[in-house]
């Protein structure tokens, strides 16, 4: 009896791969388009971003020589103030 | 249960679960390209983008090339039409599919997309080569309005990819 059972679950497990591994390959494939993409679209965000670190440079350099002539120009009203 | 019927079961069970049990994954091919003469290597990666490469451009946007991987069990065609959809998302992208394009290890799906981006319209253009479950994937970014200077040497860089060992 106990063969008999072993030997069916075994045929069983055996079919059923065979019977939906089409299945269950569509459902993965499915899925997997779902998230497919990430790769290029990483790589599209890393080109776009290496490309305008140019463009952060400069900014970055613009900001700091507005902040240093706003700077200057506080400090210069500053000590013109102290001379009156 | 005797020793033979033991023996039976343990070398049917062995041999129902030998791929997962000595299934080894082969290394993937490394992939090459030759990048346009005189761009320097940025030092940029990420889990996807292996290599990036750029220029000094006319403008504050620097030209740039990189590689970058993927591993997919989807056809090439299913591969673009997810991307599309991914790109598509954003209405002011604007996506599209220039044919295919020849390169040292056979032949990639080339593609275009527009974006806006604070300098500008940039332009990304992509080949694609998907090769034993990995997708290949070489990006050039540039601004739209000077595509036309760098177009050529881009499309020589996404001709020369090819894979050593």
């Amino acid at each position: 009896m106990k063969k008999i059972l072993f030997y069916s679950i075994l045929f069983v497990t055996l079919g059923a791969n065979g019977i939906y591994a089409d299945d269950l390959q569509n459902v993965k494939s499915d899925q997997e388009a779902t998230w497919a993409g990430t790769g290029a679209q990483d790589a599209t965000f890393s080109a776009v971003a290496l490309s305008m670190l140019g463009w952060g440079v400069g900014l970055a350099g613009g900001i700091a020589l507005i902040a240093s002539a706003i700077h200057q120009s506080s400090s210069s009203h500053d000590s013109s103030s102290v001379s009156h | 249960m005797t020793q033979a019927a033991f023996l039976i079961r343990a070398l049917i069970c062995a041999l129902l679960f030998w791929d997962s049990l000595f299934a080894t994954e082969a290394p993937l091919p490394s992939p090459l390209f030759t990048p346009p003469k005189n761009w320097t290597e940025a030092p940029l990666s990420s889990s996807s983008v292996k290599i990036s490469f750029f220029t000094k451009g006319a403008k504050e946007f620097c030209p740039s090339v990189n590689l970058a991987e993927e591993k997919t069990s989807l056809s090439a065609e299913r591969y673009l039409s997810a991307i599309k959809k991914m790109y598509m998302a954003d209405p002011d992208n604007r996506w599209r599919s220039l044919g295919t394009i020849a390169t040292k290890s056979g032949t990639a799906h080339l593609t275009s997309l527009d974006m806006e981006a604070p300098v500008g319209k940039v332009r990304i253009l992509q080949s694609i080569l998907i090769k034993e479950g990995v997708a290949y994937i070489l990006t050039g970014a540039v601004l739209a309005e000077e595509f036309g200077l760098y177009q050529k040497e881009l499309i020589e860089s996404f001709r020369s990819l090819t894979f050593g060992e």
